[in-house]
């Protein structure tokens, strides 16, 4: 990773990021009731953490995105190098989740409470929405970087310009066909968990591979 | 011949309807610094996007240090520097911070060349980018793009906020840098009194089309306006010179502007139409060929 492109990206990242640590692992930390696979609330943080992160880190103020767009970089490399900084954040936050939980810090905390002193290792269950709802974010907030990008007279790719709208169909319908049928059951069955895995993977190689090339074809006008 | 830096054909840019740079060929070699001229709106800086990769041309081709910009590599893309009037560095960076974060993109990098223009630019203790004048501002950005050692030097309105003698230092070192002979400065101003003490060579834009390219020098010779006392027609003088600008100024005084203005053959015109022998001459330094080049009058007939 280039240096310079990550002392600018974390500088831009660092503020919220530190927020939204702080809010995440306060709620994993102090949530009287046991962590669950299909807790909501997480999956919205979660979801808000990676949309947000994807939005800073992948915008520039356009003065500052011509200074970047002319330096010895190739946008391929600026690409890869913000699209791994948002992946390792997303990362760190699971890890740092998964750290506490582990810990046993919840049990420190509800030193009176039924489970004590117990680590409850099902509780690790609530990195799930965790981390899929932020790989949601980051892939929606993607696929709105293409289409910001398509509001500008801009020449596209002609092969995106011709599937960018099914992939959002897909992602839209597959969003309401996994929301349907995971959230009810996700309690009882990791199956749907692994569903929604692939389906969320599949989501985000596909809004990364139309946001990459959306970023290399992308006109800069200041 | 020296190595090409520039290339461009036909190279088109719209914008809608609206045609940014209609046609232009192009090509600049090493060792030179062009000037690129042009009213507000003459296509200028859509030009520089179109060689800096930052904007796709609607038409035409456009090479700069033998590749496409679009498909430049990292070792490409650091042989560029680029300053834009537009162009601003992270806010909470100073300067000397931003060289240290630039210097990362530029393997050749001049710290030398950067340590002793942060005093002469006197940015070395100033604060933030965001809290600078736009002075110090443009000073910044030119000091980083100058220190890349890059093999071209493009410049959009470099120098507009600077005060006089940061521009003179500017200017210097633009000249030094081009004494390299594998570099190239292309300089797109409105400071033409700046530019005409900077550039050998003039590229002149007039609504997305080139009306003017060559050396200086040469223009400066063959630019003149003549004001005759007596009246003579535009065929008349069309048979001995090029005519820029023709223009009856009254009844007995006729006033053109020609492009390519020779002694001896000033002489014959003046031996075959009498009363033309005491005709005057002005030369023209660029900000008088650049103002009768670009004016919009109907009096304006031929354009080379």
């Amino acid at each position: 990773m280039n240096k310079s492109i990550l002392q600018i990206e974390l500088r831009k990242i660092l503020p919220f990021y530190i927020t939204a640590l702080v809010v995440i692992i306060s709620y994993v930390l102090f949530w009287p009731k046991p962590l669950m696979a299909g807790d909501g609330i997480i999956a919205t943080a979660g979801f808000l953490q990676g949309f947000i992160i994807t939005w800073i880190v992948f915008r520039d103020a356009p003065a500052v995105e011509c200074f970047l767009f002319s330096r010895g970089i190739t946008r391929q490399r600026l690409f890869w190098n913000r699209w791994w900084l948002v992946a390792v954040l997303m990362i760190l936050m699971l890890i740092i989740a998964a750290a506490v939980i582990s810990a046993g810090l919840r049990c420190l905390i509800f030193v009176n409470g039924p489970w004590h002193p117990m680590v409850k290792w099902y509780e690790l269950n609530i990195l799930w929405p965790l981390g899929l709802a932020s790989v949601a974010g980051v892939s929606v907030r993607l696929f709105l970087l293409l289409r910001d990008r398509f509001l500008k007279p801009d020449k596209m790719l002609s092969t995106i310009r011709r599937v960018w709208k099914y992939i959002l169909l897909v992602a839209a319908v597959g969003s309401a066909v996994l929301l349907g049928r995971v959230i009810p059951h996700m309690e009882i069955a990791i199956d749907y968990l692994l569903i929604a895995s692939f389906y969320v993977a599949g989501l985000l190689i596909l809004s990364t591979a139309t946001a990459r090339s959306c970023f290399l074809n992308m006109e800069i006008h200041t | 011949m020296n190595r090409t830096i520039i290339q461009t054909e036909q190279l088109t840019k719209r914008f809608g309807e609206k045609i940014a740079v209609d046609g232009l060929d192009l090509r600049v070699e090493a060792g030179s610094i062009l000037g690129f001229l042009g009213a507000n709106g003459a296509g200028k800086t859509t030009t520089i996007r179109m060689l800096m990769g930052h904007l796709h041309p609607t038409g035409g081709t456009v090479e700069v240090l033998g590749s496409d910009p679009w498909q430049q590599n990292q070792s490409q893309r650091q042989k560029t520097a680029y300053v834009s009037e537009n162009m601003d560095i992270p806010g909470y960076l100073t300067p000397a911070a931003a060289i240290k974060l630039n210097r990362r993109f530029y393997p050749d990098w001049d710290q030398a060349l950067a340590e002793k223009l942060l005093e002469e630019f006197e940015l070395r203790s100033v604060g933030a980018y965001r809290s600078l004048s736009k002075g110090q501002k443009r000073k910044t950005c030119i000091l980083l793009a100058l220190c890349q050692n890059a093999e071209l030097l493009i410049m959009d309105e470099p120098a507009s906020g600077l005060d006089v003698t940061a521009r003179r230092t500017f200017i210097r070192q633009v000249l030094e840098i081009a004494c390299n002979e594998g570099t190239a400065v292309f300089l797109s101003s409105h400071l033409l009194s700046d530019l005409e003490r900077t550039v050998d060579r003039v590229t002149l834009l007039d609504e997305g089309r080139l009306i003017l390219n060559g050396h200086l020098e040469d223009f400066k010779v063959g630019i003149r306006k003549i004001h005759f006392d007596v009246p003579v027609s535009l065929e008349q003088i069309a048979e001995q010179f090029k005519v820029i600008r023709y223009k009856k100024a009254s009844e007995v005084e006729t006033v053109v502007t020609v492009l390519d203005y020779d002694e001896q053959r000033f002489d014959a015109f003046a031996a075959e139409h009498s009363g033309t022998e005491n005709a005057r001459c002005y030369p023209m330094n660029l900000e008088d060929m650049f103002v009768e080049l670009t004016r919009k009058s109907e009096a304006k007939v031929q354009l080379p």
